[in-house]
């Protein structure tokens, strides 16, 4: 037989019982052309136009996966920064914004990302007005996601727009209060942001992108659970890499062949795979047990850091070896409300915000999906955000901040979301005030190593 | 590149000929027709322009079998295929402590079903058998275990 029953048994078995599944296709479309001289053009060409070109993306996906006998968990849109084609308009974008989701929700996918502005540098005043109109558009829409790149390695870090995230953090949860303050799930704010990224909340179709494109998210915290936690509790770190490096590589292969089957089909180019263990509420697929899994007692004790680093570093180098188009993010997520071990330790006191922050350094994106209580000001948001805008901008990588102030919450609570987003436990924030290095604005230069020309 | 462009300037012009209240479905079926007649006679490239088909680049599949030993299940299993005018490429069973184990190859690039179809039929007989049947595209192995 041209394959042993070994390796028959371990694909079957990911599959089927270890959650191994593509977790999103995203359609990168581009709506540079869908401009015009008022919003409602700009809303009936965009509307027209994710019609048209996603017409058959959820059912043809679904076909493959079904073939493949591999679960395609979401198919999702993302488009061009939509700050770029309201330049200079007048009129109602909370009504764009609902044009764009009605779209969405028309051809079944369940978010489309894009409501973004790339404004690490400065803010047009076009981009202003917009950047105020995110926590109404995210309260109006159900599938709409919204992301602001507020710093980037070359251009330093805008702390104007850093202190109106804080506010815009705030007011989106407001409005949602009697949600859990839900609209700041759908909302990210990111540190040299990627254009490629097929993962929500932060997917946007670059403006470097070509017209449309397929590009994948391949998951697997499960697959690589079960590897490390069979793995002989002796065996030395660089042979856990190793077998970790091995499985990556089998996954991303999956994952490519997926992908570019639904290109094929669809008749759009493939863009990329991003390879990252993007963890789910489910038992066994959990980010937080790998860690566990390689011997800690919990996640977010001491050495996890090391442990999180050397689990990132490995599924870079399967994924590399396997595709020659691995982009977006690639490595490991760390939601903490969608990752079951993640919640657990923080119900025990194991894992804390300060821990978080150090995770981001090695891990592929930032703080993600963390409840703090209500009452934290947007000034201390700010500051959160600025650390994490630090993080990345300081080590030349991707880092974000997805964090929701619970209306009326505090800390031990927990609030449920449900579904993917999981529920999450109010995490307790520092009550020492960062109010006047927030207030001072401005901006923070680029580091000295972005003068590299 | 081309083909993506050319899908959208045709579902640009529908659009506009027919104003934007017109049925989806019938703005796609209209568009896949025309593309599928442009293309094929601009290009002459099939395979780049089959917009609807649902066919894969591999025709095998792989067909797993896992369960209690009873006798029939290779019959049972096998009997579906033949229906569904599958040829079985190789096949490989054993039975360790009463556990069944059994993988096929088949081809079904001729099959009378669809994939969807076939993979029901089979689910039902497992059900029946009282074993777990998979049944996956082979070139998913290929990729996964072979460089």
């Amino acid at each position: 037989m041209e394959y042993t029953q070994a390796e028959i048994l371990q694909t079957v078995a990911m599959t089927e019982m270890e959650h191994l599944d593509v977790r999103t296709v995203t359609l990168g479309l581009s709506l540079l052309d869908c401009s015009s001289d008022s919003m409602d053009g700009v809303a009936q060409k965009a509307g027209d136009k994710i019609r048209a070109v996603a017409a058959r993306l959820v059912q043809t996906v679904d076909e493959i996966g079904d073939e493949f006998g591999i679960r395609v968990a979401n198919k999702r849109i993302s488009i061009t920064p939509v700050s770029l084609i309201t330049e200079g308009l007048r009129g109602d974008l909370t009504q764009l914004a609902r044009a764009i989701d009605d779209a969405a929700g028309s051809v079944g996918v369940d978010f489309i990302g894009g409501y973004s502005a790339l404004v690490q540098k400065g803010t047009t005043r076009s981009e202003t007005k917009f950047l105020d109109s995110i926590p109404e558009a995210l309260a109006a829409t159900r599938r709409l996601c919204s992301s602001i790149n507020a710093a980037t390695t070359r251009a330093g870090i805008n702390m104007d727009v850093v202190g109106q995230v804080g506010r815009i953090v705030k007011d989106a949860a407001e409005r949602t209060r009697d949600q859990g303050g839900l609209a700041c799930a759908k909302f990210v704010c990111f540190a040299n942001a990627v254009e490629d990224n097929p993962f929500m909340a932060g997917a946007f179709h670059g403006v470097s992108e070509a017209e449309a494109v397929i590009n994948i998210g391949v998951s697997g915290p499960g697959v690589v659970h079960h590897a490390v936690r069979h793995a002989d509790r002796n065996l030395p770190l660089q042979d856990l890499a190793e077998t970790i490096k091995k499985l990556s590589f089998k996954l991303a292969r999956a994952g490519e062949l997926v992908g570019r089957e639904a290109a094929r089909r669809l008749g759009i180019p493939f863009g990329i795979i991003d390879l990252s263990l993007a963890p789910t509420p489910v038992i066994g697929d959990s980010v937080a047990n790998i860690i566990e899994a390689m011997g800690f007692e919990r996640a977010g004790t001491h050495g996890t850091t090391a442990a999180l680093a050397m689990l990132t570093d490995a599924v870079k180098k399967g994924g590399a070896m396997a595709s020659g188009s691995v982009g977006g993010m690639s490595g490991a997520f760390i939601p903490v409300s969608e990752d079951a071990g993640m919640i657990e330790a923080t119900q025990m006191g194991a894992l804390s915000l300060a821990k978080l922050e150090a995770w981001t350094s090695v891990c592929s994106v930032g703080i993600d999906m963390v409840a703090v209580p209500g009452s934290t000001s947007a000034e201390t948001i700010a500051a959160i955000i600025a650390d994490e805008m630090a993080v990345g901008v300081m080590n030349n990588k991707t880092t974000a901040v997805r964090i929701i102030p619970v209306p009326g919450r505090d800390v031990g609570e927990m609030v449920e979301y449900g579904g993917l987003l999981g529920s999450a436990p109010i995490m307790p924030v520092s009550t020492f005030s960062p109010a006047v290095f927030i207030r001072r604005g401005g901006r923070i230069p680029a580091p000295i190593h972005s003068l590299r020309n | 590149m081309a083909n993506e462009d050319l899908i959208y300037r045709i579902t640009r012009a529908v659009y506009e000929r027919l104003g934007s209240a017109v049925d989806d479905s019938t703005v796609e079926q209209l568009v896949t027709d025309i593309y599928n007649q442009v293309g094929s006679s601009a290009t002459g490239d099939r395979s780049a322009v089959q917009l609807s088909s649902t066919e894969g680049s591999s025709g095998r599949m792989v067909i797993s079998v896992f369960g209690l030993d009873h006798p029939g299940i290779v019959a049972g299993v096998s009997q579906i295929l033949a229906e569904a005018g599958c040829s079985i490429i190789d096949i490989n069973q054993t039975v360790v402590q009463g556990k069944f184990a059994m993988v096929i190859i088949a081809d079904t690039s001729r099959a009378r079903e669809s994939t969807a179809e076939l993979k029901e039929r089979l689910k039902n007989e497992g059900q029946k058998l009282g074993v777990r049947i998979y049944a996956q595209r082979e070139d998913l192995f290929n990729a996964m275990h072979r460089i």
